[in-house]
């Protein structure tokens, strides 16, 4: 559970994690689900004109997703089995990748709420 | 017969145009001759390698086999002369090249400004990889830096420095940071990020000479006489096209090699794309030269197909773009977003710059801030001519889209005025009513 938070919040740097005041360990879990919430629910897309190829986001994609490659033939990177895990999104320094909310999974989390 | 296709330069726009022309040709022969010893690298990159964001091999974007799947192919060299006439081209090393069509995609180079002891080991700019190798080998044993110049590679030099442990001073000629494009809170939220990474900022302060021992950079000494002890000079105040081939072929050439908006030179089968293409813009009349790599891209694509045949056109120019990081803040250019400020840095277009930044057009200025982050925008009657957007990123993709369409804002016009929250619903009600089925 700790191991996914942290990873979370280094994809997501202006977060509140690191900010906030300490929280009560059931607010913690509720802000985990919230956080796995997001990360299933969103993929990464790309907006190719931005782009530099400078290589960061495929440097440091945990599964070796060649990112760069997809903006550039603009192949979407969900394609390739992506984690969400946010590394290319807050490493990318022209903003060129983001999050955007995926209509497949909203719906069904939506239910559970 | 195939068509022979010969590109000097194996930059965006060089590598671009052998793929496009690939597309439009199926049976062209097709050759990138460019004088680096490396393949294809990002040069935008250059500045995260120079700050240790990634390894040298992560900046080789284009893997050797997608060129090769397309059979182009590469040379080592550097061309020395072309006949025009005879179609041929001859390198440094005495070979011989014929040609159908030509590109030139010789790219720019930086100018090293004329003060006394300039040429010494230790002074150094970021055109290439190389230059990027050189600076990180010379940044392992040196204790000090003197960064001059502005625009982007300044700050990127800059910070690259600091990153290797090097104490860096910052010289500007005036008294804030590319006055020219930033107004002044936007060169103060920059600045104020350089100290907070350690960079030693001098403002009114001009480079006077370089003082060497040994042949090597020992200080340097400002115009007011001031000496900074030194073992590194960085210098970036701006750069100029290579227009040496255009020159010896007889191209007409401004600062740039003049083209056409199919981006054809004055000479016949001869084109030229990238940052050394100054582009005739039709309509307006002007011609616009741009060192980003967006643009260059673009450019590489229109001049291979134009060579393939086609008639495409680079114009109407979008307005140009470019987001990079300033001192760690994100910032995205768009349009024209000149401060009219006086800009001594530069003497020239400097790398990811464009001169349809320094626009000043009739518009009414809106700045407004939240935290960290920082909105400008340029309005005129009826349509935003320009933004500047720091730190949060999330409006700069709308702002882009409405700029480049010139989409009518006039109905929230007077939201726009309002700042930040109110920009963002009132750009969504812009582009909705421009295309409602696209939001």
């Amino acid at each position: 559970m700790f191991g996914l938070r942290a990873s979370a919040d280094q994809g997501q740097p202006d977060g509140d994690a690191r900010t906030s005041a300490p929280i009560a360990p059931a607010n913690l879990l509720a802000r985990d689900v919230l956080k796995r919430r997001a990360m299933v629910s969103a993929r990464v897309v790309a907006d190719q004109v931005r782009c530099v190829e400078c290589g960061i986001c495929t440097y440091n994609c945990p599964l070796g997703i060649d990112v760069r490659r997809n903006v550039r033939e603009g192949v979407p990177i969900s394609d390739n089995a992506c984690l969400t895990c946010g590394e290319c999104v807050a490493r990318c320094p022209r903003g060129t990748l983001r999050f955007e909310e995926s209509s497949v999974f909203t719906g069904r989390l939506g239910e559970g709420s | 017969m195939p068509t022979r296709y010969l590109i000097v330069g194996n930059g965006a726009a060089g590598a671009t145009a052998a793929l496009a022309i690939r597309e439009h040709d199926a049976t062209a022969e097709i050759q990138i001759v460019g004088a680096e010893k490396h393949a294809f690298y990002s040069r935008p990159g250059l500045a995260y390698y120079l700050t240790g964001q990634i390894p040298e091999g992560a900046l080789f974007s284009r893997p050797d086999k997608a060129l090769d799947r397309a059979h182009v192919e590469r040379t080592r060299g550097r061309v020395a002369a072309v006949d025009p006439r005879g179609h041929r081209v001859e390198l440094a090393d005495g070979k011989a090249l014929r040609y159908d069509r030509l590109l030139l995609g010789v790219g720019a180079t930086a100018v090293r400004p004329d003060v006394e002891g300039i040429g010494l080991e230790g002074v150094v700019t970021l055109d290439s990889l190389d230059d990027a190798r050189l600076i990180l080998k010379l940044a392992k044993k040196a204790k000090r830096a003197v960064v001059v110049g502005g625009g982007i590679t300044a700050i990127e030099l800059a910070e690259g420095l600091v990153a290797n442990g090097v104490t860096t001073h910052y010289l500007m000629r005036g008294d804030r940071y590319w006055a020219s494009v930033l107004d002044e809170r936007e060169s103060a939220l920059v600045e104020a990020r350089l100290q907070h990474d350690g960079v030693v900022l001098h403002r009114n302060t001009e480079l006077g000479r370089v003082i060497g021992h040994r042949h090597r950079v020992a200080a340097i000494e400002t115009r007011d006489g001031e000496r900074i002890e030194a073992d590194m000079l960085a210098v970036a105040v701006g750069t100029q096209v290579r227009l040496e081939l255009a020159t010896q072929i007889g191209l007409q050439t401004g600062r740039g090699i003049f083209t056409d908006d199919t981006l054809a030179t004055s000479e016949c089968d001869i084109y030229a794309a990238g940052d050394a293409a100054e582009v005739l813009d039709p309509a307006t009349g002007r011609r616009g030269i741009d060192s980003l790599w967006s643009v260059a891209v673009a450019q590489g694509g229109v001049a291979g197909a134009n060579m393939a045949g086609g008639s495409e056109s680079c114009m109407p120019r979008p307005a140009p773009f470019n987001v990079t990081r300033l001192g760690g803040v994100t910032t995205t250019l768009i349009g024209a977003v000149g401060a009219g400020g006086r800009d001594g840095d530069l003497v020239a277009l400097a790398r990811g710059d464009s001169n349809a930044w320094r626009e000043q057009l009739d518009g009414f200025v809106v700045a407004t801030e939240s935290g960290a982050n920082h909105l400008r925008l340029i309005l005129s009657e009826d349509r935003i001519l320009g933004a500047v957007v720091m730190g949060d990123q999330s409006l700069s993709r709308t702002l882009l889209h409405v700029i480049r369409a010139r989409l009518d804002i006039r109905e929230v016009r007077g939201r726009l005025l309002e700042g930040q929250a109110e920009v963002r619903q009132a750009l969504a009600s812009v582009m909705e009513r421009a295309a409602p089925d696209a939001v």
